[in-house]
């Protein structure tokens, strides 16, 4: 592959796979453009072995979610901030803070999630079709189906502080 | 809307990040330096080998024969360690990261369990073998060095026999905390 289609692929995939790694480290911007680094290098590095049997986007969030399994190995048992993100909050005005808030609490409920789950649901606020997840999965898609609908509840409950 | 349905027009109205010309430098230096820090890696932990056996050529141990034993254990012990921490390594980097994530799953959490016994068991009974040697070497010392170094050495060696049994805890508890994470 040249350079020139692979920048292609990176411009392409690199906002979505960012998304993704800011739901498995908290929304920490810093942390997640490392691990979305790290996928892109693994992407080169195993692009031989794509065969085109799906698409190249489904192949390249099997390697995120699998590089960021890995990556809790090396993740710093840091909680979400809450402290450090309200006094930023403070500054800004209401409507911001109100959907900073949101973003505070989105992040929280999905770090609460086991490791599998916040795949699933990572990639379904993406709007990948459950088929596409049960296969990046390695689940049934009836299993997706319950489960998703089970994380649904556990993500709504959770951001209404029940 | 409801509550998920908000959190979803949430998660979509995140500012888009637009990948820049330096994000995509920035990648391409990261594949070049990749393959340079694996180098280095190995070559970091086959000199600490060279320099062990350089001095038990330079102190000529081969023609104290308890010295020579005491000495090649000690090697022996760290060169089987850095063999399996090579091994490991490798493990991990050569795990197929595009298969599907429960089978990948299945992988990793067989990698962390084999690092729980690295830590757990073999580290420890190769550092308690390397100590044993390192202990019976200790009269031999007495004799040919000053009481100043001496003392040195032994104190020295807590220290650091003390500061490896916390880095063991450390890298078990590590380990564990990555298991757990995955369940």
């Amino acid at each position: 592959m040249s350079e020139t289609e692979f920048k292609q692929i990176y411009n392409d995939n690199y906002a979505r796979i960012l998304r993704l790694c800011m739901g498995y480290v908290s929304g920490d911007t810093d942390l997640a453009k490392d691990l979305t680094q790290e996928v892109f290098i693994k992407v080169w590095n195993n692009i031989k072995t794509f065969r085109k049997e799906s698409n190249i986007s489904t192949w390249i969030y099997r390697i995120a979610i699998n590089t960021c399994l890995i990556s809790l190995r090396n993740k710093k048992s840091k909680r979400f901030s809450d402290t450090l993100l309200t006094e930023d909050i403070l500054q800004k005005e209401e409507a911001t803070q109100i959907k900073e808030k949101q973003y505070q609490d989105m992040y929280r409920c999905i770090n609460k999630l086991s490791a599998t789950n916040k795949g699933i649901i990572l990639m379904e606020l993406e709007g990948l079709a459950q088929k596409e997840i049960a296969a990046i999965m390695g689940l049934k898609h009836e299993a997706v189906r319950t489960r998703i609908h089970r994380i649904k509840n556990q993500l709504t409950k959770c951001v209404n502080h029940e | 809307m409801n509550d998920f349905e908000r959190i979803k027009s949430n998660w979509k109205e995140q500012a888009d990040q637009v990948p820049t010309e330096a994000n995509f430098s920035e990648l391409k230096n990261g594949i070049k330096n990749l393959a340079k820090k694996q180098r280095i890696g190995n070559l970091v932990l086959l000199s600490t080998i060279g320099v062990l056996v350089f001095f038990f050529i330079y102190i000529k141990a081969i023609e104290y024969r308890h010295v020579a034993i005491a000495l090649g254990v000690m090697i022996a012990a760290l060169f089987l360690r850095v063999l399996v921490e090579i091994f490991s390594m490798n493990h991990l980097r050569n795990l197929s990261i595009a298969i599907d994530t429960q089978n990948f799953k299945a992988k990793l959490e067989n990698y962390y369990k084999s690092r729980m016994y690295i830590h757990g068991i073999l580290t420890p009974v190769l550092l308690a073998i390397y100590s044993y040697a390192f202990w019976t070497l200790l009269p031999d010392f007495k004799m040919s060095l000053s009481k100043g170094f001496y003392n040195y050495i032994v104190w020295s060696s807590l220290v650091l026999l003390v500061f490896f049994c916390f880095f063991l805890f450390f890298q078990i508890r590590k380990e564990l905390r990555a298991l757990k994470e995955l369940e």
